[in-house]
């Protein structure tokens, strides 16, 4: 058992390898130079630039130049072009921010999903079922832009209900979970919106297939009764169904993680990292790549192994 | 370039736009007219939205955002008053040689940094000698300011171990000499914010933007901060024993919202007490803002003086004859009631408005389709079947690149109509700046320079128009030698006849399109008081002066 | 903004199914009319509209909806209807194109990875996980943000960081075929394993394919919609629906409807074929079909 979960880790490490160097590609393929946007080349004389770019290690090889990031970054001596910052301390300084409002949003819609998803499955293709099914395809459907706008509207500045932007009161500093719920409110909305049609959609059909099967069918000729048969076999079902897409939503929701933080001001990892692509500050997104492709390893794993403890069947499949 | 960087929406897409006013070196101090009235009250705060700097080191930054986020924490020598003359700072006094080229700056006695070290003669001479220091390359423009200064490019170069132009006469006194007359000293380059020596002497040059007083300036500004959050809030208390008298806000807390679209949501829903420079209210939003009783929506001349750049390398455009009928293709007018509705101004000039060295009557060959027609004509071209120019069987075709996602569509259109067919490509400023503007492989060059941040209008004249240093391969003598001619002098009233003629000049020739300035709208919601001043830079200088009513 | 779409679990034992039934047809038909309408309004709206969708007309800005301008204008003076129809062209042309290659990627990869087996495939599932490692809206906006937001572009990139998910969900579908009677029968006559794969396992997946394909645009749509609302998708002068209501955004307090008809056009379409695609599953698996 441990030696397949080590295994499992070790196998992330080419996949981390192979993220690393895409995104190092896409970087240095990406037009433009780092140097020139620090300081007006016009101002430089011929050695003074080639200076600068020597400085910021973009005349090494690349190899070399790849090497010393991935060193910089594990070490957390690598710093941004910009802001001069160890890039460590600036996705530490986002992470909570981004992190919060993904779990939260996760949490949310797997509450959602999970009772809509097994009332829906009570009936199916009854009226419950059908408007549901409905109301989910709808979700999936609506551009989570156009509903941060329209909350927005509503309740930041029409009924003054919520705080439009930010993640804590004014000039608060450190994170203090009660005072940011409103603040965090409207994002984790939006991000768990369209995330919980696909988790009920996941858990009408889990509960459905459930219902279906024959030791459902057996217990329930056995004489037990309905609530017991949903609690052990069927929500089971269910929630190795939710469990099973975390690996899956985790990426959507870091890519999401971009749109709702720039909709509602947050300080979170999405936005620096749009802001170091544009501005070509290779090292800050190096580390938000890297951070973002363990984290979705880390999902993947975690969603493998709740799957083997709920479901022995799968394990080591 | 004007906007600078906002890791945002917007930000995204004005990105051309971003980086903004990069290029900028300039002064900073902090602000204001010293001890104006009894009236305003003492006290409260304000929760303002002007763009995050991405350094609060003024020695290592040439970029706009930290230009006018410093004077916050920092003060220079000298500050500019409204109309631009240098007003005492921290230098209570100066004197100028007859021949106008040494200055002798007897410095405040009594001023003390945020950590209680006194001010010195010291910490100017370190200052400046850390922006011209041979490693910090980054602030090569900032060290143009000081370059004037004996001996300042032999210690820039390695070969001196001090800037010998620069003698601490005493404590409290600094004299400095130049290599010739250079008026723009007492603005721009007197008006640097000085640095502590206690802070920064042991720090390897290299090392300056990693050090945490990059992030928590220890300065004489009229604010000392508590806390910056990236890309969320900084917050700062006014400095009691400020050397201008005490601001009169308490507090102050800068956002950093997603863009000026969700900073306005947050004028109008009260969350936010002031927003401007950059992050003005949008225009599209000036009429809403203005209906609102709550808020005052005040429009000043903007940052960023939109244009178009010709590259004279391609035959097409090295004609004057095209480039002046394009320019006569270009109805302005549409473009400021419709783009910019109403907000703008045109002046056919690279000179901020607001200074005293802008000709407001230059010659601008304008909307006169008709002209157009003609000029192409002289040069050649004429209307083909499909409407579109022709000369001998090529059409009329190039492609603007542009970091301007507003005027280019409108140009095209305008264009249209006289036979021109123009392609915009839009991109985002690094793929636009080092890969093709800086290589001058633009045909013709959608961006907005960035001006009026800087305390004399010298500063974008030499890095953009100068033909050592422009990109568009533009080269006029008479342009070159009244650029330099225009700092010889200390003589304002001369100044500004050069200045004349050179913009005079400069429109002739049409290598620029100058389409217009966009007013900068604050928003300031009712119960504080912002003084009114002639830009939005200006109106941040004096944030000592803000108070709540 | 979580662009979802809900990956399929459940499996298709026979794709051969009975002749439709009026009910299937039923089930379909809502979906399909809201599609058609959309792609007919698109292909041909443009002729009937009098205007340019990128003509200018200063004097008309931002007007309301009237006789000359059904939809309105927009800040340039655009006529929106005429934006709406030739935007529609753009997302939908992304939508489609982009469905195109991921699904032509994710069959062939699927479809050899679950008929060979063995270390053929595990190795293209290897290749699989590591593309799906990629938060894949996160390096869409990476590439494009770097490399600028041109149409071709735009279908690469969605089109060629979504494949995985449509592998695996086929590979699954092939494993279970794999071993099915006719599968084994060609074998057995010495069919070559292409012709095997051809003839014999893509046929029964083809239901799969089907419905994943049709939820895929849907996805797709609201990927360069989110992109260009961002900024970072469609340039304009260029219409696409998401850039139209990221500049309706900037008046939606006073010219609410230039954000609130492409909202509706996204969501109407992505509507059509994600129920579109829950309908045809529905239809195309028996064992999905409501018990009545």
């Amino acid at each position: 058992m441990t030696r397949y979960w080590a295994g499992r880790i070790l196998q992330s490490v080419p996949l981390l390898f192979f993220v690393s160097v895409v995104v190092f590609g896409v970087m240095r393929l990406a037009p433009g130079d780092p140097s020139t946007l620090l300081a007006d080349p016009a101002y430089l004389n011929d050695a003074q630039r080639a200076e600068l770019h020597r400085s910021l290690g973009l005349d090494d090889p690349l190899p070399v130049q790849y090497l010393r990031t991935m060193g910089g970054l594990v070490s957390g001596a690598l710093l941004s072009f910009r802001t001069g910052q160890p890039t460590t301390e600036m996705l530490a300084n986002a992470l909570p921010v981004t992190a919060a409002v993904a779990l939260l949003g996760m949490a949310l819609a797997a509450a959602l999903g999970l009772v809509a998803g097994s009332a829906a499955a009570r009936h199916p293709g009854g009226r419950l079922d059908r408007a549901l099914g409905l109301a989910m395809a709808g979700a999936i459907a609506f551009p989570s832009f156009v509903l941060a706008l329209f909350l927005l509207r509503i309740f930041a500045e029409g009924l003054h209900l919520l705080p439009a932007s930010g993640v804590r009161p004014l000039g608060a500093t450190g994170f203090d979970p009660l005072a940011s719920l409103p603040y965090l409110a409207l994002p984790v909305i939006v991000t768990a919106f369209p995330l919980s049609a696909v988790l009920a959609r996941y858990t009408r059909d889990a509960v459905r297939e459930a219902l279906d099967e024959d030791y459902v069918r057996t217990a329930r000729g056995k004489g037990l009764a309905p609530p017991t048969v949903m609690r052990r076999h069927v929500l089971r079902n269910a929630l190795v169904a939710v469990v099973s897409v975390i690996g899956t939503i985790t990426p959507l929701l870091l890519g999401g993680s971009v749109i709702v933080e720039s909709l509602f001001g947050l300080p979170g990892v999405g936005r620096i990292t749009v802001a170091a692509a544009l501005q070509r500050d290779y090292p800050v997104v190096m580390t938000t790549a890297l951070f973002s492709a363990v984290l979705v390893v880390l999902a993947n794993l975690v969603t493998d192994f709740v799957y083997g403890l709920v479901d022995p069947r799968i394990r080591l499949a | 370039m004007t906007r600078e960087f906002r890791a945002t929406r917007r930000q995204v897409l004005g990105y051309g736009a971003a980086l903004g006013g990069l290029w900028v070196a300039s002064c900073v101090s902090p602000a204001t007219t010293p001890g104006v009235s009894s009236g305003p009250r003492r006290g409260g705060q304000a929760v303002i939205y002007i763009n995050h700097p991405d350094t609060l080191n003024p020695a290592i930054s040439p970029v706009s955002t930290t230009i006018y986020n410093t004077p916050f924490f920092y003060s220079g020598l000298t500050r500019p008053a409204d109309d631009y003359q240098p007003q005492p700072d921290l230098a209570e006094s100066w004197t100028v040689s007859p021949d106008g080229k040494q200055f002798t700056f007897k410095l405040r006695s009594g001023v003390k940094f945020h950590d209680g070290q006194p001010l010195t003669a010291d910490d100017v001479k370190f200052t400046w000698e850390l922006i011209s220091h041979p490693d910090n390359l980054v602030a090569r423009q900032i060290a143009g300011f000081f370059g004037r200064i004996v001996g300042a490019n032999d210690f820039t170069a390695g070969k001196a171990t001090e800037i010998a132009g620069v003698k601490i006469v005493d404590p409290l006194t600094v004299q400095v000499t130049l290599t010739d007359v250079y008026a723009p000293f007492l603005t721009i380059s007197a008006g640097q914010p000085i640095m502590p020596k206690h802070v920064w002497r042991d720090v390897a040059v290299k090392q300056l933007a990693a050090h945490p007083a990059s992030r928590k300036p220890i300065g004489t500004g009229p604010f000392v901060l508590d806390s910056w959050t990236q890309n969320e809030s900084i917050v700062m208390h006014a400095y009691d024993e400020y050397h201008l008298g005490r601001a009169n806000l308490d507090r102050i807390i800068s956002l950093a919202p997603a863009d000026q679209t969700a900073g306005f949501n947050l004028l109008k829903s009260g969350e936010l007490d002031a927003m401007g420079l950059y992050a003005s209210v949008p225009i599209d939003n000036y009429d809403e803002a203005k209906s609102d009783p709550n808020i005052e929506a005040r429009p000043v001349p903007g940052l960023a003086n939109m244009y178009a750049e010709f590259n004279l390398r391609n035959p097409l455009f090295a004609d004057v004859r095209v480039r002046k009928a394009l320019s006569y293709a270009t109805d302005r007018g549409a473009l400021r009631n419709s783009l910019w509705r109403g907000q703008a101004q045109h002046i056919n000039s690279p000179i901020h408005p607001a200074f005293w060295a802008a000709k407001p009557d230059t010659t601008t060959f304008d909307n006169d389709p008709g002209k157009a027609i003609d000029l192409f004509a002289q040069a050649g071209w004429r209307r083909g079947v499909d409407g579109t120019l022709e000369k001998d069987g090529a059409k009329l075709r190039f492609t603007m690149q542009t970091i301007q996602r507003d005027y280019d569509v409108v140009l095209q259109e305008q264009w249209k109509k006289v036979g021109v067919d123009m392609q915009v490509a839009r991109m985002d400023f690094g793929s636009f700046w080092a890969p093709l503007y800086l290589q001058g492989k633009t045909e013709l060059a959608g961006l907005n320079l960035p001006f009026g941040l800087y305390l004399d209008p010298d500063y974008p004249l030499t890095g953009y128009f100068h033909s050592s240093l422009n990109r568009n391969k533009y080269k006029n003598e008479k342009v070159d030698a009244l650029i330099g001619q225009a700092t010889a002098t200390l003589d304002r009233e001369q100044r500004k006849q050069r200045y004349f003629d050179f913009q005079e000049t400069l429109a002739q020739d049409v290598p620029h399109l100058w389409l217009g300035v966009p007013n900068e709208i604050w928003g300031i919601r009712k119960g504080l008081n912002v003084p009114k001043k002639p830009t939005g830079y200006l109106t941040i200088r004096a944030i000592k002066e803000w108070y709540r009513t | 903004m979580a662009v979802i779409t809900a990956p399929r679990r459940r499996t298709f034992m026979i794709a051969a199914r009975p002749p439709r039934s009026r009910s299937d047809l039923a089930r379909v038909a809502p979906a399909a009319a809201l599609v058609t309408i959309v792609a007919l309004a698109v292909a041909f709206g443009p002729l009937l509209v009098a205007y340019a969708p990128e003509a200018q007309s200063i004097a008309e800005r931002l007007r309301a909806p009237t006789a000359d301008h059904l939809l309105g204008t927009d800040a340039f003076g655009r006529d929106v209807l005429a934006r709406l129809l030739a935007g529609g062209r753009i997302s939908l042309a992304i939508g489609l194109l982009s469905m195109g290659i991921t699904v032509l990627a994710g069959v062939a990869v699927g479809a050899v990875a679950g008929y060979f087996g063995g270390s053929v495939d595990a190795l293209l599932m290897r290749a699989t996980e590591l593309v799906m490692v990629f938060p894949t809206f996160f390096l869409i906006i990476l590439i494009v943000a770097t490399f600028g937001g041109s149409v071709a572009l735009l279908i690469l990139v969605i089109g060629l960081t979504s494949w995985p998910v449509s592998a695996r969900i086929i590979r699954g579908e092939v494993l279970k075929t794999r071993h099915r009677d006719f599968v084994l029968a060609a074998r057995a006559v010495g069919a070559s394993s292409w012709r095997i794969i051809a003839r014999h396992v893509l046929p029964n997946v083809a239901a799969v394919v089907i419905v994943s394909a049709t939820v895929r645009v849907g996805t797709n749509i609201l990927i360069e919609a989110g992109l260009s609302y961002l900024g970072l998708g469609v340039q304009p002068p260029l219409a696409s629906w998401g850039n139209m209501v990221a500049d309706g955004a900037k008046v939606i307090r006073t010219e609410w409807w230039l954000t609130a008809i492409p909202a509706l056009a996204i969501f109407v379409t992505v509507l059509g074929f994600n129920i579109g695609g829950e309908a045809l599953r529905d239809v195309l698996d028996p064992r999905r079909r409501p018990l009545r």
